[in-house]
């Protein structure tokens, strides 16, 4: 793979295929690459056949892609050489899939979507009052300095198994307002929802370990 | 490739086949470098119990930055650095895959103020009551000290934690704890601190409490 240092003045602002060499460009970086080899013939494989390590990065991966949004912020550590996305779901794959071959399950309440020092939600819950809503809520114990982390940002994320859907609320909400009420997808009900939060310092630059709140069926 | 440089018996910077020396924290170190391909159970426990020894640390950080302030350290070691070397080497058990953290042996602060007699620690409620005896007789006690409490969650890596507290003379500290949803594991620490934060004693382990709602 050849990178681009500098502006070219042959290759502009050109972007897809050239013969057997592809310009793009990955995290903001203009790359040449090898064009794949278009293999005909290759047979696809069913389920079973296919490796077990094939089927539990396809059960993470969609799930991370999902929460990308949040991924980035949270796995986003200088110290890794990995990119957040693919740190998150080195994790993941390790932690958070149950099952045998070909029956792999995502064990939700393991998931992480964010990884830091700062300090976690305490005693989060989830509820539904309203039909298509859920609030989630935390506290703040008497031991933490509340001047040093209130107003941190609030990053949650709501799972629909159901649809297979994420439904991202960044920035949302500060850790003193110890409450947010998100509105789900019209017709959700009877969905069941997984839910994540972790915070983020204002400056951005520390965030806590995701916790699970936990998980409701929409009524 | 390393260089020589001048010295009495010479120091070598740079690679020397899968070999790499430089200067860290004013020590000249050396490790391989390169892509590893497997590693022994060995390494991997050690590997396990750097992950596991960080874990545990972090959410206390500011708990041993005071609790290790004053304890003394080999040039170039913080509180940090302390704190790890002394809980990696003594509070982890078992071999790899099965490492473990030994909540018993585990070390929030060191230093030579002295204990108070009888610390304890009850469930009263939705709140954790430590309790100790002054002792306003035994050398090297002030009535000024102050206790320092950790209250360790091992199941989600949490910690309540308490840096100036009560005195010593009022006998009694209180933490009230979050309202949590079903079973939980709780582990309690007391140590003291003195009132210019410049003397402070061994964390002592008081025990496990387990919070149960249902």
């Amino acid at each position: 793979m050849a990178i681009v240092k500098k502006r070219d003045v042959l290759l502009g602002e050109i972007k897809g295929r050239i013969g057997p060499v592809v310009v793009t460009s990955v995290r903001n970086v203009k790359v040449l690459k090898a064009a794949p080899v278009h293999k005909v013939n290759k047979k696809k494989k069913k389920k079973a056949e296919l490796p077990p390590q094939n089927l539990k990065l396809a059960l993470i991966s969609t799930f991370i892609s999902g929460a990308k949004k949040l991924v980035n912020i949270g796995f986003n550590n200088k110290k890794n050489v990995n990119a957040a996305f693919q740190s998150a779901v080195k994790y993941n794959l390790a932690h958070a899939i149950t099952g045998t071959k070909p029956n792999f399950e995502i064990n939700y309440p393991k998931i992480v979507i964010s990884q830091g020092n700062r300090e976690m939600a305490w005693s989060s819950r989830i509820i539904a009052e309203k039909k298509d809503t859920v609030t989630i809520s935390w506290e703040i114990p008497d031991t933490v300095k509340l001047r040093e982390i209130g107003n941190d940002n609030a990053f949650i994320l709501c799972y629909d198994v159901s649809s297979q859907r994420a439904v991202i609320s960044d920035n949302c909400t500060s850790r003193s307002a110890l409450s947010y009420t998100r509105k789900l997808t019209a017709g959700s009900s009877g969905h069941l929802i997984h839910a994540y939060i972790f915070f983020v310092s204002p400056d951005q630059k520390s965030v806590s370990r995701s916790d699970y709140v936990g998980s409701i069926v929409l009524p | 490739m390393a260089t020589l440089r001048p010295g009495s018996l010479g120091t070598l910077i740079g690679r020397v086949g899968n070999m790499v020396f430089y200067e860290l924290n004013g020590k000249i170190v050396g490790r391989t470098i390169g892509v590893v391909d497997s590693y022994s159970d060995a390494q991997l426990g050690n590997q396990m119990g750097f992950g596991l020894t960080t874990l545990l640390l972090n959410p206390v950080n500011q708990f041993i930055r005071a609790g290790f302030k004053t304890t003394p350290k080999e040039p170039g070691w913080n509180f940090h650095s302390l704190a790890f070397s002394l809980n990696k080497k003594n509070a982890l058990t078992g071999k790899y895959p099965n490492v473990e953290i030994d909540f018993t042996k585990v070390i929030f602060s060191m230093g030579g103020l002295p204990l108070p007699k009888n610390p304890q620690v009850k469930l009263a409620g939705n709140c954790l009551e430590f309790s100790w005896e002054a002792d306003p007789e035994t050398k090297g006690n002030d009535e000024r000290d102050q206790v320092m409490l950790v209250a360790y969650f091992p199941e989600t890596l949490q910690a309540m934690t308490v840096q100036s507290g009560s005195p010593r003379t009022s006998e009694k500290h209180t933490i009230l704890l979050p309202s949590f949803k079903g079973k939980k594991v709780i582990e309690t620490y007391i140590a003291f601190i003195s009132e210019d934060r410049e003397r402070v004693s061994n964390s002592v382990y008081l025990g496990q409490i387990i919070w149960d709602n249902q």
